[in-house]
């Protein structure tokens, strides 16, 4: 008897609400949903994904006799190898990855980078800019996942403590890219950042990339910045000059940097025509430095002086 | 001589046409192919149909038979046809362990060990399967249908605590209230692809008073349960949307533009129920 395999499924249709970016509304045509890419060439779907590697399948509506539209998939900043095949009136596009593309994530973010645009009329909205149609994305493990739930409630409890006790936004962040010879560097201006109590109206974030290391200064306005660095193997030194407490709000600070990166993309990639080697390779570093900004958090609390026994109310110090 | 473990029950049609690419009907040779396929050691099948159609049913492959479906339906939606609580009742009453429902244009290809795979899986809950639409007979791969179930397995006992009252094969709404009903018992349920379960792509069969009259008939199953649906996580929405579908249905009559409304939200209901489904979704190979 052949042996049968069963693989698990997470299915998520464009015709529900979605978070990301880059996408219009969601349109049902012949019993298949989906929504249009654009207005830009670039597209954001965050969903819940199982640690570890995998294999997923963008499926595409095509309306014949439409060739299979040219799309770049990126996770989490890791570019995949991509696969297209035509399937009845849907093209679906294959790809896969391995365990560094979700190592340290909290979600998975797929970008979806569409080749070419053209303009379409909307009905009572004039011409849009379109790229292809999404119409599900179906994803499924490698591994069978976790299984009992063990860490669930000390992660749940860990999570709503720290956000509790060291609590950090980034607010709304500006980019931009520059390079110097072989190194990348990203100027980020952050507003409305606010790190443990204290409001930081605009802090000013400079990342410099060269190979795998990373070195960034972060800055209040009329203040020395504070620098830190994170070596090619991963290691992270903090700035000196920081409280204990006002230190691991600082590592909280670049374990959200991910995040205020998505969303700046989000918000300026909507009709860019961005260079996605670029964007992806600072998504990564990004990502790099939040888990080395999570291990250097997790062993601070764990052998450190007791960063909770102070004031929570007290406010961040910038040395000076 | 093999026990019999699965228990299906279908109707099979008196006739059945698809257009094929080159403009001949395989619909004859594709019923054909589907009533041939179904069978197995440890499978049968029961095509319960109504009276006057069961001298059509000559020939039938061996693991096939024919019985006669209780009336109505014909009073219902409009044509013959056989009720879904019939038909689940007749595959529950062989005493097999695992009963279930096929449509009729539903070709299988699979080997024994798909067929153990299902047959092992559905001891535990419903699972519910696309089908893979197919432009041709000989067409290898096809997209899934997402938004329909034409292969239902479960465990006999779980099959006897369904109320299907009101739903007829062949009309939309009772693969989406199977999996509902189930849902709101607390039952297991999971969503299936096999590239085992082939379907020839052709129009919609079905009617738009058809369908509305379905639906209502699913809304007048859902009303007394609205408890039970908050405690499935479908969302504000799908909530909201069920209470409007269940007062559209108990007031039809009162006017424009409450059958387009309920159109909408229909297939809005319908969706919520697939993505509730989806949530233990498997693929076999």
């Amino acid at each position: 008897m052949e042996a049968a395999h069963w693989r698990r499924r997470h299915v998520h249709d464009m015709l529900f609400g979605i978070e990301g970016s880059g996408w219009h509304p969601a349109e049902l045509r012949d019993a298949t949903g989906y929504r249009w890419s654009g207005p830009g060439h670039f597209s954001v779907l965050r969903v819940h994904l199982p640690a570890g590697a995998g294999r997923g399948e963008a499926h595409l509506a095509l309306v014949d006799p439409e060739p299979v539209p040219d799309v770049a998939i990126f996770l989490n900043g890791h570019r995949l190898a991509v696969t297209p095949r035509r399937l009845g009136s849907m093209a679906v596009l294959d790809f896969a990855w391995d365990d560094a593309a979700m190592a340290g994530e909290v979600r998975a973010e797929f970008w979806f980078h569409a080749a070419k645009l053209r303009l379409l009329p909307a009905p009572m909205q004039g011409m849009r800019a379109v790229g292809f149609r999404l119409s599900t994305l179906v994803l499924e493990s490698a591994a069978a996942g976790p299984g009992a739930a063990g860490d669930a409630l000390a992660l749940v409890a860990g999570r709503r403590f720290l956000d509790d006790r060291l609590p950090v936004m980034t607010g709304r962040a500006r980019m931009a890219f520059l390079s110097d010879g072989p190194a990348r560097m990203l100027d980020m201006r952050l507003e409305a950042a606010r790190l443990g109590p204290t409001p930081q109206p605009h802090l000013a974030c400079a990342f410099r990339a060269e190979a795998e290391a990373l070195q960034l200064a972060v800055a209040a306005p009329g203040g020395p910045a504070l620098q830190a660095a994170m070596s090619a193997a991963g290691e992270l030194g903090l700035p000196a000059g920081l409280t204990t407490r006002d230190g691991l709000l600082f590592a909280r600070l670049l374990t959200a940097m991910p995040g205020a990166y998505g969303a700046w993309l989000d918000e300026a990639m909507g009709r860019a025509a961005p260079d996605v080697e670029l964007l992806s390779a600072w998504r990564r570093s990004l990502a790099r430095l939040a888990r080395a900004a999570e291990g250097l958090l997790a062993a601070s609390i764990a052998d450190g002086p007791d960063p909770f026994a102070g004031d929570p109310a007290a406010p961040f110090i910038w040395p000076r | 001589m093999p026990v019999t473990e699965v228990v299906l029950a279908t109707s099979i049609p008196p006739s059945m046409r698809r257009p094929a690419p080159g403009g001949e009907d395989c619909g004859p040779a594709w019923r054909a192919a589907c009533a041939a396929s179904w069978a197995a050691p440890g499978w049968r099948v029961l095509s319960v149909n109504p009276a006057e159609e069961l001298g059509t049913l000559t020939n039938l492959p061996d693991g096939v038979s024919a019985v006669a479906a209780k009336p109505g339906v014909a009073e219902a939606f409009g044509r013959p046809g056989t009720w879904v609580w019939d038909a689940l009742g007749q595959a529950v009453g062989t005493g097999a362990s695992v009963v279930g429902i096929v449509n009729a244009d539903i070709r299988f290809d699979l080997d024994a060990g798909r067929r153990h795979a299902l047959m092992a899986r559905a001891r535990h809950g419903i699972l519910a399967c696309n089908r893979m639409d197919l432009g041709h007979p000989g067409q290898q791969e096809g997209p899934y249908y997402r938004y329909g179930y034409d292969l239902l397995l479960m465990p006999r006992e779980l099959a006897m605590m369904l109320d299907m009252r009101g739903f007829a094969l062949g009309v939309p709404w009772w693969d989406y209230w199977i999996l509902l009903d189930a849902l709101l018992h607390g039952l297991p349920v999971e969503v299936v692809q096999c590239a085992g379960v082939r379907h020839l792509s052709h129009r919609a069969a079905w009617q738009r008073p058809a369908w509305l009259a379905a639906l209502r008939s699913m809304m007048a199953h859902v009303a007394p349960r609205r408890a039970a649906l908050s405690g499935l996580g479908m969302g504000s929405i799908a909530e909201a949307t069920a209470d409007m579908l269940a007062a559209v249905a108990a007031s039809p009559q009162e006017g424009y533009p409450l059958s387009e409304l309920a159109e909408t939200a229909g297939t809005r209901f319908g969706i919520e129920v697939v993505r509730l489904a989806e949530r233990q979704a498997w693929t076999l190979e």
